[in-house]
């Protein structure tokens, strides 16, 4: 060290005076020299480096954050979307279901409806099929009454107007019958 | 021989002398503008290549721990080139200093009349003239950035407080005492702005030139294997001391751009009384 500053300052520079300064090699033109060098450098670095990576590092993030939002977002439609899906199926089920069971209830109905209507004519036909029977009945009653009773007198006149003995009166019988057969 | 204090002039460009620490300033330089034009011509916006990943890294890291000082991204972002320019410059000049033929590789030189052997490498920061320039710099630049957020007024009236002294007077005794007090207290913040550049200067230049000398010393004594462990070690004191400038500056630069102290009791007191009036 002592060699070192013996060799700077022993012999006196005469460029540079003063003992601390001159020990410590301080020079104006070599400090303002180191310093334009930095300030170069940070220029240089500034426009170069930190500008353009510092802002695509800002884009990137903007970028990336905007894509997970989105991603979020549209899991939160697609949840939506699925929801809606969902209660639209089951809703459609419910009516579909009501549909049918409304037309089991309307069959069932029409069904009931349509038996009794047929029982009921059914039975309007037998009622009227009977009460035919018992007219054509009691009319076929009377009207035999009367041939037989027509046929009765006829045989008595007849009885009465001859005279009367077994084979006229079985021939007699046989005539009215046939009359009245006839007739 | 040990290594002088003073970087030792190589050549001379006109009236510039070329001391080899200059060399070494250029050549970092030259590596630090070639990167960022690799990287201005290279850098894209989807997926970073190797280079560009590894700048951008760094640059996350750095910002990160930026905004751990500053607490707000936007400051950190303001600071962030000067601060990291400081950091890489300083950086790799630290480590320019334990490339093989630093010190070793040189000229024989005439001066005053001696023949000396002057070697053509020295790492910048161990020359005071670097380390100066860089002090003086960073705190010119806190000052710069402390008028800019703060205007000059507000910024000025931190060290010299005749602002605040003027208008104690209109409160009474017990406020103009404090003022005094506090213009005080401003005079040796204004001197301690002076030593702060000092200080910084002297720090980094102090702990980069006892490596150079620690390494021509070991590789004086024995030149094989010897130096290692402390070549290992310069390399650990290279980016402790980038760490430490870049990050007490951005302290310094921190602190310029907080609103003075007490300016918030003021300006409640002048509510205060604004209201009994």
């Amino acid at each position: 060290m002592a060699a070192a500053e013996n060799t700077t300052t022993g012999t006196g520079t005469p460029e540079v005076s003063g003992g601390v300064v001159d020990t410590l090699g301080l020079k104006p033109d070599v400090f303002i020299a180191q310093l334009v060098n930095f300030l170069v450098i940070l220029f240089v670095l500034w426009r170069f480096a930190y500008k353009p990576l510092l802002k695509i590092l800002e884009d990137r993030s903007a970028k990336i954050e905007k894509g997970l939002a989105d991603a979020e977002r549209a899991a939160a439609h697609l949840s939506e979307i699925e929801a809606e899906h969902k209660a639209a199926m089951a809703e459609t089920r419910a009516e579909a279901a009501a549909i049918i069971k409304e037309a089991h209830a309307k069959g069932d109905a029409k069904r009931d409806e349509m038996l009794a209507s047929s029982r009921e004519e059914i039975a309007r036909l037998v009622a009227d099929a009977r009460k035919k029977i018992a007219e054509e009945r009691t009319g076929a009653a009377e009207e035999l009454k009367k041939e037989i009773s027509a046929l009765v007198v006829a045989t008595v006149s007849e009885v009465l107007g001859e005279k009367i003995d077994a084979k006229k009166d079985a021939s007699l019988m046989e005539r009215a019958i046939k009359k009245a057969s006839r007739e | 021989m040990l290594v002088p204090l003073a970087a030792e002039a190589i050549t001379h460009i006109g009236a510039l002398t070329v001391t080899n620490t200059l060399v070494n300033a250029w050549i970092v330089a030259i590596i630090l503008i070639v990167a960022a034009t690799v990287i201005r011509f290279t850098a894209r916006a989807g997926a970073p290549g190797k280079f560009q990943n590894a700048v951008e890294a760094l640059f996350e890291i750095l910002l990160s721990t930026f905004d751990s000082v500053t607490h707000d991204r936007n400051r950190s972002k303001k600071f962030f080139p000067l601060v990291t320019t400081l950091f890489l410059f300083i950086l790799l000049n630290n480590w320019l200093g334990q490339l093989p033929g630093t010190g070793t590789i040189g000229i024989w030189k005439e001066i005053h009349g001696a023949v000396e052997f002057v070697p053509l490498l020295r790492p910048a920061t161990s020359d005071l003239n670097v380390t100066l320039a860089l002090g003086i710099l960073a705190i010119f630049s806190t000052h710069i950035f402390g008028i800019v957020t703060l205007g000059f007024f507000r910024h000025a009236n931190k060290f010299l407080q005749f602002g605040s002294l003027v208008k104690s007077f209109k409160k009474g005794p017990i406020a103009i005492l404090t003022a005094v007090i506090e213009f005080g207290a401003g005079l040796i913040e204004t001197a301690g702005e002076f030593a702060r550049a000092i200080s910084l200067s002297l720090r980094l230049f102090g702990n980069i030139f006892a490596g150079e000398v620690l390494m021509t010393v070991m590789l004086g004594l024995f030149a094989y294997g010897l130096p290692l462990p402390f070549q290992a070690l310069e390399l650990l004191v290279g980016i402790v001391q980038a760490v430490v400038f870049s990050m007490l500056t951005l302290v310094f630069l921190t602190l310029a751009t907080e609103p003075p102290h007490g300016e918030h009791a003021d300006h409640a007191e002048e509510h205060a009384a604004a209201a009994h009036h």
